[in-house]
């Protein structure tokens, strides 16, 4: 320690004397030092505030700093925030287009829109939400694209059925006026008769008129909305679930257009013209619709769906025929139902179900006219007057005699009016309903019918029927007439219509259409024929009743007391009824039957004058009796010659010869084969000897009788 | 032999008249009680037969019906003559018809047999609303031409056999009468039955 503190006390001496050395200096240093002090706590400060100033400057720096780089941050997020924005806006702005496409109708456009969004710009914002809502929105809204052009089409497919009625009218209208261009032309040139309409010779003829039945100016049909509809489909690879939807939707608007019944009347058959102009403009489109299209609409579909409609407009309409009753009707529901297989045909539609049912309508018409007609020809026959016709000028005789079949006897120009014709009215008003049952069969043909050769058998057998059950068994059922005048009008008349039936069977073999040959033959002819010998039998029986009825009143006197100066009344009047007779009612018979009449009715004068005598209540004759007898032969004779008929006198020859023997003053001479078949060849070999017998007896003396008589 | 006929008396009666005014059907309404409704003109000449009982006596009546149309009129004249009675028709419905009796009833006086029976007839009777004849002018003519009369229908079948049956006894009458007259004349047919003679004599006065 002592040597600390010496150490310290040297050590502080030492510092003394430095001290004291350094004294000055060292108060000077201390000055200074105190100055240095002074200015570095100073500097110290100012340092210190610099720096203060300083730190308080760089903290706002660091602020700033990280503001920056905060800021910087943010702006890149804000980029990238507004890049994304603008992707999803194109994006959404696309969707909206197609929104907007939609509502302006542009389908395509909108669908394409919808393709580039899918396939483009979807992709590129695909992180986001939004984008998979779009993305799981493009079906839907593809969706809404085809649901508009479905609305489109089904709009479309409205339209075009409200407008197929118009559109068939028009297909008529034009299948009419081809008709009528057709005919032009037949009548220019007759050769082009054989071409019917749709033939390929009309055809390429008919070609240079332009006329489209879908564009015109009563109808414009626009595919446009089922082309792009189709178009639609194809892009969204539906094509073929597009096909099979519009065949159903076809077929659905068939079943509409053929779902009601048809009312048709005999004056009102508009609702056929309908119901056909319908199914008309609906095959159009269909057609049109497979000839603007490639593989849409398949041939077999189209042609199903006609022979399905055609089916069913034969179902509607069969029963609808039922109210038909006219003929006139039929024949006018035949005119549209033609027009309607003519069009159809134009558009290369099979029509062998339609020619068919042509034929069903065309025996019910044949039906309807045979009932038409029957009833005509009655009417005819039974308010006949059963009179020749009196014709009293030339211009009715014209009118008559181009009606009837008749073959005058005179030469129009030598024809001296008044005059009578041979056959009785009846006859050229069933001429006059026979040529119009004949032009109705073939009216049915006019234009279009393809079952020629039915017309023709048909038209041949019902006029045939009609000819026998009306025209001829109506005249014969009047033969029971008792009229005489009446039954020789029917004869007359009944030889008229076989000789119409002669030219009947020419004119239906020349106006048969069918190409089969042959002659025509009528059953009708043969029954003319034979009825005519009816007709003359009843005449027979009805001369003969009158000339009994006229015998009857013969009143000979078999025991006359004298000869007669005259030949007996009855006879008298017999011979002038039958001039009159001759004259008048039978005058207009041929020749041949007047003959046969004359012939007939003088052989039962004769056979009847002979009966008696002949009479089991006539017991005795005597010469005056025979005289008388005599004298009535003679004039019965005379009368018969007067006739100038070379057959008829033979007829009395059995009368002749058995009053000759009882004249004769030999009776003896009957008994030998010799002077017999030289005299009396002629007599009946029993009535020859009863008459002589009762001559025998009446001749005896009055003894004799009065023997007899108290015997008998 | 008188057993062979069949009949006592033959009387011929004659029906005249405008075309149409149903004398044919007048006649088949009288001989087969039978109407027909259509229009059938008589051609030429027609007879008809029926036997009556008259007072017990079988009449035989042939009666002829003659066609009214003027052409067949050279054959209908011929008949006048060998007819007993006369039937003059008219149609109560058509005045003209009516007018025309007094030219049928001038024939009749110019061609047939004097004293023959007449009677007036006046057909369609039943077709009230298309009358235009009144019974009473047919009285009136009828009167004035000294013939009976009596309206009649064939459709209807009214007066018909009245008035076949009216004139047929007239006549029957006047025969007898005749006869009479001539057997308190001459009497030289005593032989023979007086009824047949009379048949006989009946023929022969036309």
């Amino acid at each position: 320690m002592d040597e600390l503190d010496r150490f310290s006390s040297e050590r502080e001496s030492e510092i003394e004397r430095l001290c004291n050395n350094n004294h000055q200096d060292f108060v000077s240093s201390v000055n200074q030092l105190l100055n240095v002090r002074r200015g570095t706590v100073d500097l110290t400060e100012e340092i210190l505030k610099l720096n203060q100033s300083i730190q308080k400057s760089t903290d706002k720096l660091v602020e700033q700093k990280k503001a920056l780089v905060d800021s910087r941050d943010v702006r890149q997020n804000i980029d990238e925030a507004t890049q994304a924005l603008r992707l999803c806006l194109e994006v959404l702005g696309l969707a909206n287009r197609v929104g907007d496409l939609l509502k302006q109708k542009k389908h395509y456009a909108a669908l394409r829109t919808l393709d580039e969004l899918q396939n483009v710009h979807l992709k590129e914002v695909m992180q986001y939400d939004v984008a998979d809502m779009i993305q799981k929105s493009v079906p839907a809204m593809q969706g809404m694209v085809k649901e508009a052009v479905m609305t489109d089409l089904n709009s479309w497919l409205y339209r075009i059925r409200e407008s197929s009625v118009l559109l068939g009218q028009v297909a008529f209208d034009q299948t009419e006026l081809r008709r009528r261009r057709q005919k032009e032309r037949i009548e220019k040139s007759p050769y082009l008769r054989s071409f019917k309409l749709n033939s390929a010779i009309e055809l390429v003829l008919d070609e240079r008129e332009e006329f489209d039945v879908l564009d015109n100016e009563n109808v414009n049909i626009d595919f446009t909305p089922l082309f792009e509809c189709l178009h639609i489909h194809e892009a969204l690879g539906e094509r073929d679930e597009f096909r099979v939807t519009y065949a159903n939707v076809r077929r659905q608007q068939k079943e509409l257009l053929l779902s009601g019944s048809l009312t048709l009347s005999n004056e009102d058959i508009s609702n056929l013209n309908k119901l056909l102009e319908d199914i008309c403009g609906f095959a159009i489109i269909e057609r049109a619709t497979m000839k603007k299209t490639i593989s849409f609409r398949s041939a077999v579909d189209v042609d199903e769906l006609w022979d399905s409609m055609c089916k069913k407009a034969i179902n509607i309409i069969t029963p609808a025929l039922d109210n038909i009753t006219q003929a006139d009707a039929l024949l006018r529901i035949k005119n549209v139902l033609a027009l309607f297989i003519q069009t159809m045909d134009s558009w290369d539609y099979s029509v062998e179900a339609l020619d068919s049912f042509l034929l069903v309508l065309f025996e019910k018409y044949s039906q309807r006219l045979k009932m038409e007609f029957s009833a005509d020809f009655k009417e005819i026959v039974t308010s006949d007057d059963y009179m020749p016709m009196p014709i009293n000028s030339l211009e009715e005789y014209d009118n008559v005699v181009n009606v009837s079949w008749y073959k005058p006897d005179k030469e129009r120009d030598q024809l001296e009016f008044p005059i009578v014709l041979p056959f009785s009215q009846m006859y050229p008003l069933c001429c006059i309903d026979i040529r119009n049952f004949l032009n109705k069969y073939y009216f049915f043909s006019d234009e279009y019918f393809t079952h020629q050769s039915a017309i023709d058998e048909e038209l041949r057998s019902s006029l045939d029927e009609l000819l026998c059950s009306q025209v001829c068994t109506s005249l014969v059922e009047r033969l029971t007439a008792k009229y005489l005048g009446q039954i020789v009008q029917i004869l007359i008349n009944l030889e008229q219509f076989e000789y119409a039936c002669h030219e009947l069977e020419m004119l239906l073999a020349e106006a048969r259409q069918s190409n089969h040959g042959g002659s025509i033959s009528l059953k009708a002819t043969e029954r003319f024929r034979s009825e005519k010998k009816t007709a003359e039998k009843r005449i027979f029986e009805l001369v003969n009743s009158k000339i009994d009825d006229l015998v009857e009143t013969a009143e000979y006197d078999w025991m006359a007391t004298k000869k007669l100066e005259e030949p007996s009344e009855y006879l008298q009047q017999m011979t002038l009824w039958m001039r009159n007779i001759m004259s008048s009612t039978l005058l207009g018979l041929p020749t041949d039957i007047k003959g046969f009449i004359y012939f007939d009715a003088l052989s039962h004068i004769a056979t009847s004058i002979l009966a008696l005598p002949m009479s089991d209540s006539v017991k005795k004759i005597n010469k005056n009796a025979v005289a008388a007898l005599d004298m009535d032969i003679r004039y019965l004779m005379e009368f018969v010659d007067s006739l100038n008929e070379p057959l008829l006198p033979t007829i009395f020859e059995e009368l002749r010869q058995t009053i000759d023997l009882l004249q004769s003053d030999n009776a003896e001479e009957f008994y030998s084969i010799d002077t017999r078949m030289r005299r009396y060849a002629s007599v009946n070999p029993i009535n020859g000897p009863v008459l002589l017998e009762k001559l025998v007896i009446g001749s005896a003396p009055v003894s004799r009788l009065a023997r007899f008589r108290q015997g008998g | 032999m008188a057993g062979s006929r069949n009949y006592d008396f033959l009387i011929k009666l004659l029906l005249i008249g405008d075309s149409g005014v149903g004398k044919s059907c007048c006649l088949l309404r009288f001989s087969e009680d039978s109407f027909t409704p259509s229009f059938i003109t008589t051609i030429g000449i027609d007879f008809k037969i029926r036997t009556i009982e008259l007072d017990g006596k079988r009449v035989k009546l042939q009666i002829w019906d003659t066609a009214g149309q003027e052409r067949f009129r050279t054959i209908t004249t011929a008949y006048y003559r060998g007819a007993m009675g006369i039937l003059l028709v008219y149609d109560v419905t058509d005045e003209r018809s009516f007018n025309n009796i007094r030219t049928w009833f001038s024939n009749v006086e110019q061609h047939a047999t004097e004293g023959v029976n007449k009677i007036l007839i006046g057909n369609k009777c039943d077709w009230e609303e298309k009358r235009v004849v009144s019974t009473e002018r047919g009285q009136q003519l009828a009167d004035e031409l000294g013939i009976p009369f009596m309206e009649v229908s064939a459709k209807s079948n009214i007066n018909v056999e009245k008035a076949f049956f009216s004139l047929a006894t007239d006549i029957k009458k006047r025969i007898m009468d005749t006869a009479r007259a001539e057997e308190k004349a001459g009497g030289q047919s005593s032989v023979v039955d007086p009824s047949r003679d009379n048949g006989n004599m009946g023929g022969k006065c036309c």
